[in-house]
């Protein structure tokens, strides 16, 4: 094989790169070039330049509603969830409102496969970029499980998730589904079981790009599976509907 | 001399040919010099100040220089607020009642807002001041005027901004646009409200205050007393995000003027679902060089990237929100060390290189007609004399 220069495709698409980097530098040059999104060990993890929005609604966290208080970064993180049956499993942690760069972290690789029927729990280090964000807390920090699919989608499932540190919460006793609308919209959110509502949030203005979050306490909720569905329309009239799937399981067990 | 063809050059000639070839090389040492240097000086970009004028949906930078600085008005009249990220809001109310959230009657068409009967208010004796706790990350809160009809609901504390600190702008589309601004140092706010306020709450939780309704979505109705009609917010310590849809009024003057901001960094850029870098240009952009008003401005398609880094002297001159394209009218300029642009797979450095910044300079152009003017009078004068000791 001829190992002199490379072929002009190639010298092209340094060029090219070189360039889009070029472009792109202003966005993350005042962050370590280190913590930038890139693969480290186990996952995907760094900061990112600021999404549009491009869904017209979109789920950024599905998180058990206990969170462990923590004033500064601990030393690992752990995100467990429920995967009630074999499928594949998309984890993403990311913060549900972005500043001109935000933290995304996914594609990870769990140190077993991930058990059906069984909690699942993946951990991971803060000091390679969390730590060095000093503007973000744990606070700041939503999770979204997806099953089956990675990308959002009108219809999807998902696996409720706890991020904690060092223990999680008693038992899931509640929920904290966060959203985001592209464009102000009237919404309604109700959670059912089977056909049977079981929880609704009454219709609110949402502003678009700002997050908004529907807390549901499970307590004394049976096992099973459940939809969230949310629906309404737009100010200009366009109408807005999604429904996320998911397992409720009121025990660690 | 040369000597005649056919015939061998006289002996005292011999010194002739050395010297023909050193006349050659004084010849073209200078342009095979000065012609390398001229052709990378075309390709050779400098730091450039640059002068921007732009719409854009989104627009983040950082504060520069060593004092605190104000954006906005000091007098916005807003229709509607809302607060993400605050830790606490102290109001003294004459009179409060809450709504019940079950007996909301949602809208059911665009121009409409939901809103409850009478029958769902009731009334609560609140101890003054009131404290509302924003215990969770999610809080927020949402200032409106009870009468739909009316245009305004309080009016805006002044902001400063600390220096080096990061301010996001962004226009929220709805059919009143509104303004998106999020900074990130903490800020303790006194709103000037109206007579009366409705205040939509989500996650916050009154102090001591007993509400006869369940949920986390409330709606407060408060009537306020004339001797203190403020409200009184305060952030998280990693500041907080107001929403603002300005007053009528307002709309037309949102920012102060004159706006003299010094800016570090600027960006404008975004990243779309396949994670590619994209613009947040909302309409054609304009590029001056305001060293050079020879050389022509740069248009920006709206589709294209700007990318700016490595900015010095650096200010923000103009701010405009422009209700009806729902864009922020910008104007800035700096010494940008990387200026680039990017349409579609095409990327373009808008630094000016060193051959333009010579080739413009009303100096060097000056230097180059002195210096030009000295070698042809120099080569007259010198053939003047040469005739007349011939002659």
């Amino acid at each position: 094989m001829e190992r002199g220069r490379p072929p002009a495709s190639r010298r092209r698409g340094r060029t090219l790169l070189a360039l889009l980097v070029l472009v792109a530098l202003p966005l993350l040059a005042q962050y370590d070039p280190k913590l930038q999104y890139q693969k480290r060990d186990n996952r995907f993890e760094g900061i990112k330049p600021k999404p549009v929005s491009g869904y017209d609604v979109e789920l950024l966290s599905a998180l058990v509603a206990e969170r462990e208080p923590s004033a500064s970064w601990p030393q690992t993180l752990h995100v467990r969830f429920y995967l009630p049956a074999a499928e594949p499993v998309f984890l993403t942690v990311r913060q549900p409102r972005p500043k001109t760069v935000y933290y995304w972290l996914d594609k990870v690789v769990p140190p077993t496969p991930w058990r059906a029927m069984a909690w699942n729990e993946f951990a991971w280090l803060t000091e390679p970029v969390l730590k060095q964000l000093t503007a973000t807390g744990v606070d700041d920090l939503g999770v979204v499980v997806r099953l089956r699919q990675n990308d959002p989608s009108k219809r999807e499932t998902v696996a409720p998730a706890a991020l904690f540190h060092t223990q999680p919460p008693a038992v899931p006793g509640g929920y904290h589904f966060t959203f985001k609308t592209n464009g102000t919209a009237f919404v309604t959110s109700r959670i059912y079981r089977d056909d049977k509502e079981v929880f609704r949030r009454p219709q609110n203005q949402e502003k678009g790009g700002s997050p908004f979050t529907l807390s549901w306490n499970a307590q004394g909720q049976p096992e099973g599976e459940y939809r969230l569905e949310l629906s309404g329309y737009f100010s200009d009239n366009t109408p807005l509907a999604k429904e996320v799937l998911f397992y409720h399981r009121p025990s660690w067990k | 001399m040369i000597g005649a063809p056919g015939k061998r050059p006289p002996r005292g000639d011999k010194k002739a040919a050395p010297r023909r070839w050193l006349t050659l090389v004084w010849l073209i040492l200078p342009t095979a010099v000065l012609l390398p240097l001229v052709l990378l000086s075309t390709f050779w970009h400098v730091r450039t100040h640059v002068l921007l004028e732009l719409a854009t949906t989104r627009l983040a930078f950082t504060l520069g220089g060593t004092e605190r600085r104000e954006l906005l008005d000091r007098s916005v009249a807003f229709s509607s607020l809302v607060v993400e990220k605050c830790r606490s809001v102290e109001f003294t109310a004459e009179k409060l009642e809450v709504a019940d959230p079950r007996q909301l009657v949602p809208a059911t068409g665009p121009g409409e807002a939901p809103h409850f009967p009478a029958a769902a208010w009731r009334e609560l004796s609140p101890t003054a001041p009131l404290k509302l706790r924003c215990l969770d990350p999610a809080a927020k809160l949402t200032l409106t005027n009870p009468d739909p009809a009316a245009d305004q609901v309080g009016i805006l504390d002044r902001i400063h901004f600390e220096p080096g600190s990061q301010v996001i702008l962004e226009i929220v589309p709805d059919l009143k646009p509104a303004l998106s601004l999020e900074t990130e140092t903490p800020q303790e706010l006194n709103l000037h409200l109206g007579p009366t306020a409705e205040l939509a709450t989500d996650f916050v939780k009154p102090g001591d205050l007993k509400v006869p309704f369940a949920g986390d979505l409330l709606t407060y109705r408060a009537r306020l007393p004339e001797a203190a009609r403020t409200l009184t917010v305060t952030s998280g310590e990693h500041g907080l995000v107001l929403i603002i849809t300005p007053a009528q009024a307002s709309a037309a003057q949102l920012f102060r003027q004159p706006l003299d901001l010094p800016l570090a960094a600027v960006e404008l850029l975004e990243e779309d679902l396949e994670g590619t870098v994209n613009s947040a240009l909302h309409d054609k952009a304009i590029l001056r060089y305001p060293d050079f008003p020879a050389i022509p401005a740069v248009t920006i398609e709206k589709g294209q990237a700007l990318g700016l880094s490595g900015l010095s002297q650096a200010r923000l001159s103009g701010l405009e929100l422009d209700p009806k394209k729902g864009a922020l009218t910008v104007r800035f300029d700096g010494i940008a060390a990387h200026a680039a642009t990017k349409a579609g797979a095409f990327a373009a450095d808008q630094r000016l290189t060193l051959f333009q910044t010579l080739r413009y300079n009303a100096r060097w152009g000056l230097l180059t007609a002195a210096f030009l003017w000295l070698v042809s009078t120099t080569k007259a004068i010198f053939e003047l004399v040469k005739k007349i000791r011939e002659g």
